[in-house]
C-alpha cells in the first residue's frame, strides 16, 4: 500500500539551447503578416477629424519610439497593450525582447541568474518560491488551490482555464525547464526506511519540446496530477538550478538544469492530527491526460507501480530506491541528492486522522480521485 | 550669429536662434558627431522639425544632465527594468501631453538617449494600470481590430486582467 507519508517529487530539467527559428515564428498569430503591419500603420495614421496631437500620433506609430515605450512596461501592461491596436499587437508579438518579458521566449544569451516568470508567479503563487533565494515553495495541499486568486470566482476561473489562455504557453522560467520525473518519496511501512521511486516523463507524451522545454500548462497539469493522486500528502515544489550540465542537444554541455521537487514537508506549525483539508473537489478542470504525461501512460496506477516495486522489477518506466538514474541524461545522475541536500524535510509526515476530519475532508473522494487515471475534476 | 569659442547657435524650425554651450549641445549624439565631422563649427546649426519651445526644453534637459556619464549599452538591461524617474526629470516631464511627445520626437531626432528614455518612461507610466480601452482613449488610438480578432486576444489574456 502507499504510505500516506509519501511525498511526491517532480524533477524538471532545464535545457539552455534555444532555437530561434522555432521561437521566431511560434507566437505570431496567423493573421499577422506584412499586409497586416502595413494596414495597421495605415489605420493608425489615418487622419482623424481633429487629431489633437500630431507628435503623439507620430511617436506612437513609429516602431522605434513605440518599442522604446513598450520596453518599459511591466508584463501585465504589456499584455493589455496587445489589445490596443494592430500595430501594437504586431510589434509585441514580433519583438523578441518583448516576448522574453512575457515569457514566451528565452533571452539570448541566457541570463546569469535565471528567474521565474512574474506573470505566472502572480497567477500561481503557490507553485513558486516566495523569494528567489529560498527556492522552495510553501506546503501545497488541495486547499491551497482555494487560496489561489481564481478559486472562488467562477467567472474568473473560467477565464484562467480557458484553453486559449496565454499563460499556458508561457515558460515558467527565463531558461528552459523540462519536467523529467514524478518521484514518490515515502517511508517503508515496516522498516521505516526512506524510499523513493520515480516515473520518467516521456517528452513525446508530455508535449515537451526537447529544446524549448515545458510550458506552464504542463507544469500546472503535472502538479495537479500529483496532487490529485496523492492529495492526502500535499506537496512542496522545489526549483533547483544547476549550471554546466547537459544542455539538451547542444554540444559542450553549456546549460542549466532546474529541478522541481514536489515532496512532503513536515507541517510542524499546524500540529499533528489537527490539520484538515477543507475540500478535495478542486475548482479546477485538469486535462484528462494528466497521467499520460508519465512514463507508462495510463497503466500507471499506484497499486500496479507498488507491486512492480516489490518485485524489484526494473524498467525504463520506474525505479526504486536512491540508485542512479541510468537511463537518464548525462549529468543528472545525482538528482536525488537534492532530496537530502534540500530544505525539504520528510520526517514523519502528517497524521491525517480521517475520523477527525469531519465533513470537510472527503476521504472517499480522495480515493476515487487517486484511482481515477483520468483525474478529470470539474467545478 | 556665428558660434564662437564654447558657444554654438541652434536655429529652430521656426527660425529662432538659441545659444547653447558646446558641452551641453554634445549631449546630442547627432550634434556631437556633426561637430566632430566639421571640426570647428562656424555657422548656425539648423535644427529642422524642432520648434523653439521644444528646443528650449531639450536644451534645459541637456544642461541639467551635461555631466552625466555617457549612456553605455551595458546598463541598458538594468535601466529597462525600472521605470523610476529621478525627481528633476519628473518635474521636467510635467508638461502637457503634446509637449511630452514633441520632446520625445526631438530626443529621437537629435539622438539624446537619456532624454528619449525619460520621455518614453513617462509615457509607459501613463499606460500602466490601464485597460486597452483606456489606453486607446488616453492616446487617441483607433481600434482597428475586427471584433473577432479582438475577442481572440481578449480570451487569451483576460486571466491577467483581474489584479
Amino acid at each position: 500500500m502507499v504510505n500516506r507519508d509519501n511525498p511526491i517529487v517532480f524533477v524538471l530539467c532545464v535545457d539552455n539551447m534555444l532555437r530561434e527559428c522555432k521561437t521566431e515564428m511560434g507566437t505570431i498569430p496567423p493573421y499577422v503578416n506584412e499586409q497586416t503591419i502595413l494596414t495597421a500603420k495605415f489605420h493608425s495614421k489615418t487622419p482623424k477629424p481633429a487629431p489633437p496631437h500630431p507628435a503623439q500620433t507620430k511617436v506612437l506609430t513609429t516602431p522605434d519610439t513605440l518599442l522604446t515605450i513598450l520596453h518599459y512596461l511591466p508584463p501585465h501592461d504589456l499584455l493589455s497593450s496587445e489589445r490596443v491596436c494592430r500595430l501594437w499587437n504586431t510589434l509585441i508579438k514580433s519583438t523578441h525582447t518583448l516576448q522574453c518579458i512575457l515569457g514566451y521566449r528565452f533571452p539570448s544569451p541566457p541570463p546569469e541568474h535565471p528567474t521565474f516568470n512574474p506573470l505566472l508567479q502572480w497567477l500561481f503563487p503557490s507553485l513558486f518560491p516566495i523569494t528567489p533565494s529560498t527556492k522552495t515553495t510553501l506546503y501545497f495541499v488541495p486547499e491551497t488551490i482555494h487560496s489561489l486568486p481564481f478559486a472562488h470566482n467562477r467567472k474568473y476561473h473560467e477565464k484562467v482555464f480557458s484553453e486559449h489562455a496565454s499563460w499556458r504557453r508561457m515558460k515558467p522560467m527565463d531558461v528552459p525547464c523540462r519536467i523529467k520525473k514524478l518521484v514518490i518519496h515515502w517511508k517503508d511501512t515496516e522498516s521505516h526506511e526512506p524510499r523513493d521511486a520515480a516515473y520518467r516523463v516521456y517528452d513525446p507524451w508530455a508535449g515537451q519540446d526537447p529544446v524549448l522545454g515545458a510550458d506552464m500548462a504542463l507544469v500546472w497539469d503535472f502538479v495537479l496530477c500529483g496532487l490529485g493522486a496523492y492529495a492526502e500528502r500535499g506537496m512542496v515544489v522545489q526549483w533547483v538550478l544547476r549550471e554546466g550540465v547537459d544542455g539538451g542537444e547542444g554540444e559542450g554541455g553549456i546549460g542549466y538544469e532546474c529541478s522541481v521537487l514536489v515532496g512532503q514537508k513536515n507541517r510542524l506549525e499546524r500540529g499533528r492530527g489537527t490539520f484538515r483539508f477543507s475540500c478535495l473537489r478542486l475548482p479546477v478542470e485538469m486535462e484528462s491526460e494528466g497521467w499520460g504525461y508519465l512514463g507508462g501512460k495510463n497503466e500507471v496506477e499506484v497499486r500496479e507501480w507498488q507491486v512492480a516495486r516489490k518485485e524489484e522489477e526494473r524498467s525504463l518506466l520506474w525505479k526504486t530506491g536512491d540508485d542512479e538514474d541510468d537511463e537518464d541524461d548525462t549529468g543528472s545522475d545525482d538528482e536525488f541528492d537534492y532530496l537530502s541536500d534540500s530544505d525539504v524535510e520528510f520526517p514523519g509526515g502528517p497524521s491525517l486522522d480521517t475520523s477527525h476530519s469531519g465533513d470537510e475532508w472527503d476521504w472517499d473522494a480522495a480515493v476515487v480521485c487517486s484511482k481515477n487515471p483520468e483525474l478529470s475534476w470539474r467545478v | 550669429m556665428a558660434a564662437s569659442g564654447n558657444l554654438l547657435t541652434f536655429v529652430s524650425a521656426d527660425n529662432v536662434h538659441i545659444e547653447v554651450e558646446r558641452d551641453v549641445a554634445e549631449r546630442s549624439l547627432l550634434i556631437k558627431n556633426m561637430l566632430e565631422d566639421l571640426g570647428e563649427a562656424t555657422e548656425d546649426i539648423p535644427i529642422p522639425n524642432v520648434n523653439e519651445p521644444v528646443l528650449r526644453k531639450v536644451i534645459e534637459w541637456c544642461r541639467h544632465h551635461k555631466n552625466d556619464p555617457p549612456a553605455s549599452t551595458e546598463d541598458e538591461d538594468s535601466r529597462r527594468k525600472t521605470t523610476d524617474i529621478d525627481e528633476w526629470d519628473q518635474k521636467f516631464t510635467q508638461v502637457d501631453q503634446e509637449m511630452l511627445f514633441e520632446i520625445i520626437l526631438a530626443a529621437n531626432y537629435l539622438d539624446i538617449k537619456g532624454l528619449l528614455d525619460v520621455g518614453c518612461k513617462t509615457v509607459a507610466n501613463m499606460i500602466k494600470g490601464k485597460s486597452p480601452e483606456e489606453i486607446r482613449k488616453t492616446f487617441n488610438i483607433q481600434n482597428d481590430f475586427t471584433p473577432e480578432e479582438e475577442d481572440q486576444i481578449r480570451r487569451e489574456n483576460e486571466w491577467a486582467e483581474d489584479r
